[in-house]
């Protein structure tokens, strides 16, 4: 195990620890995999809804071409702009509503060569 | 936490999905290595898909921050040339996409006040199955700006070392000219020596000229002008040059206004009549007409000249635009060669003024015609009320 896969995956085990924040973890291909009750409260997806379904699901549609492109191209260069700062993006809640969060992504290289990602979101104010 | 539970797709689906992810990965590897930035924009300018390089540009993030975002709130435009009514319409909902392709220098106001270097910004149409979209894309001019304000630099500075020399030599010539008695042969050298310096001093003149045209094409100062005395001054000033000219203009010319640089037009059609005139044959017709307006907002000159010529590829008639093509004409001591700029600053100066310039041939009753057509716009006002009432209802 390298010293960056041991800084991220303590990075994920720290993200999953912070409960007051909505947490998501998903695979290698996208497919969420965990969240928290937190982001149950706050997004209102529940596990059933969301679990085995796409990391687009959670963005709004008009997101997801990006998201896409953007997970298919790490796939190929394993180099991110997105991981490990905070960063603003429209979160899709199970009603439909698109709220603004700031989310923190890291992602975690399995010994096996296999990524997965996890981040919190941490909802902000809606804009008067 | 519950486990995952969703329908489990075939080998054959997984494995297709995988490559698509794989082209999908490919496609976007390659946008985001791109040093232009590209957007596309839907009908409303939400920003439906954007590279790396666009969001390093508008939000300093990555592309995902751009999407979904209106164009207004990511950018103003500040046009450099006479394209800032299209581009500032790519901002605008209220007006349609636009339908045809077309580029405009500028400066980019981003979000936090900040003012971009000169950019060229270019759109085109992409026309979906589901719904029009504009591929816009931003490139960095202030390379190639730094490039060309030093090539006018070398320019001034030639121009100005190589004027002095010229000017005394060119009076040494003079002088002698007036010496007598002078023998034929002499004289005919002189009068070549002098014919060879003007063309030299008017090879310098278009240098400079092109130089600040192309570093600066807003150099130009345009106004809107009433067509019909700009053209009866200049077929006074050109005196005999004009008379074998053949001037066709409807009515419509009466009432049409356009918005050029006077100077820049008279200049124009100077280089274009002077390549007519030498070109075409003496005894056969040379045109200058005024084309009916077809509402398209611009008004079009046509000088045609007709010669024995062969008809030349279109290729190389593209290649008469640029310095220093030649056409057939060879020196014979008799007429001198222009230096192949003519048609180069008349293209210049047709740009600058937001026109265009085309050359075509095809063959005629009295040999091969050679037809310069070169736009001027016509204003804003002159252009809704003269425009046809078909030209009028179409949204593009």
């Amino acid at each position: 195990m390298t010293s960056q896969v041991a800084w991220t995956e303590d990075r994920i085990r720290q993200l999953r620890e912070q409960e007051d924040l909505p947490f998501v973890r998903a695979d290698a291909v996208g497919i969420v995999q965990e969240i928290n009750a937190r982001f149950t409260d706050v997004y209102g997806w529940t596990c059933d809804q969301l679990l085995g379904q796409s990391l687009g699901l959670i963005l709004p549609p008009s997101f997801r071409d990006s998201h896409h492109a953007g997970f298919a191209r790490f796939k190929l260069t394993e180099v991110s702009k997105v991981l490990n700062h905070p960063l603003k993006l429209a979160t899709y809640c199970a009603d439909g509503r698109a709220l603004d969060s700031e989310h923190f992504i890291v992602a975690e290289k399995a010994d096996d060569g296999s990524w997965s990602f996890a981040a919190t979101l941490r909802p902000l104010p809606v804009s008067p | 936490m519950s486990s995952a539970s969703s329908p489990v797709p075939s080998p054959h689906e997984s494995n297709l999905v995988q490559q698509l992810r794989q082209s999908l990965g490919m496609l976007q590897v390659a946008f985001d290595a791109a040093s232009e930035a590209m957007l596309i924009v839907d009908v409303d300018r939400k920003v439906h898909w954007a590279n790396q390089a666009s969001a390093e540009l508008l939000v300093g993030g990555v592309p995902i921050q751009v999407v979904n975002r209106t164009l207004a709130d990511l950018m103003e435009v500040q046009a450099l040339d006479s394209h800032a009514l299209a581009a500032r319409g790519l901002l605008d909902p209220g007006q349609s996409l636009p339908r045809s392709a077309g580029e405009s220098r500028c400066h980019l106001l981003l979000p936090g006040g900040k003012s971009s270097p000169v950019q060229l910004l270019r759109w085109r149409p992409v026309e979906l199955i589901q719904a029009p979209f504009v591929l816009m894309t931003i490139r960095d001019l202030s390379p190639e700006e730094r490039a060309l304000v030093q090539q006018q630099r070398f320019m001034t500075s030639l121009t100005h070392e190589l004027r002095t020399p010229l000017a005394i030599v060119s009076g040494n010539l003079q002088r002698m000219a007036r010496l007598s008695p002078l023998s034929d042969a002499i004289s005919k050298r002189l009068t070549m020596a002098r014919e060879e310096m003007v063309r030299i001093q008017r090879l310098l003149e278009n240098l400079t000229l092109l130089t600040r045209l192309e570093v600066d094409p807003d150099v130009l100062a345009c106004s809107d002008q009433p067509l019909l005395p700009l053209l009866q001054q200049w077929c006074h000033l050109s005196g005999e040059r004009s008379a074998a000219l053949e001037l066709l203009w409807g009515n419509t010319i009466d009432s049409a206004v356009v918005h050029i640089d006077p100077g820049a037009l008279m200049l124009a059609l100077d280089h274009l009549l002077d390549n007519a005139l030498q070109h075409g044959e003496v005894d056969k017709p040379l045109k200058l007409q005024v084309l009916p307006l077809d509402g398209s907002g611009y008004c079009t000159l046509e000088l045609s000249s007709c010669s024995d010529d062969a008809i030349v590829d279109p290729d190389v008639i593209e290649a008469w635009l640029s310095p220093f093509t030649k056409g057939g004409l060879q020196r014979d001591g008799e007429q001198v060669e222009g230096p192949g700029l003519g048609l180069s600053v008349a293209r210049q100066l047709t740009l600058g003024w937001g026109g265009d310039l085309a050359v075509n041939q095809h063959p005629s009753e009295t040999g091969t015609e050679t037809v310069v057509r070169i736009s001027l716009p016509l204003s804003a006002q002159a252009s809704t009320s003269t425009a046809p009432a078909a030209a009028q209802t179409d949204p593009a």
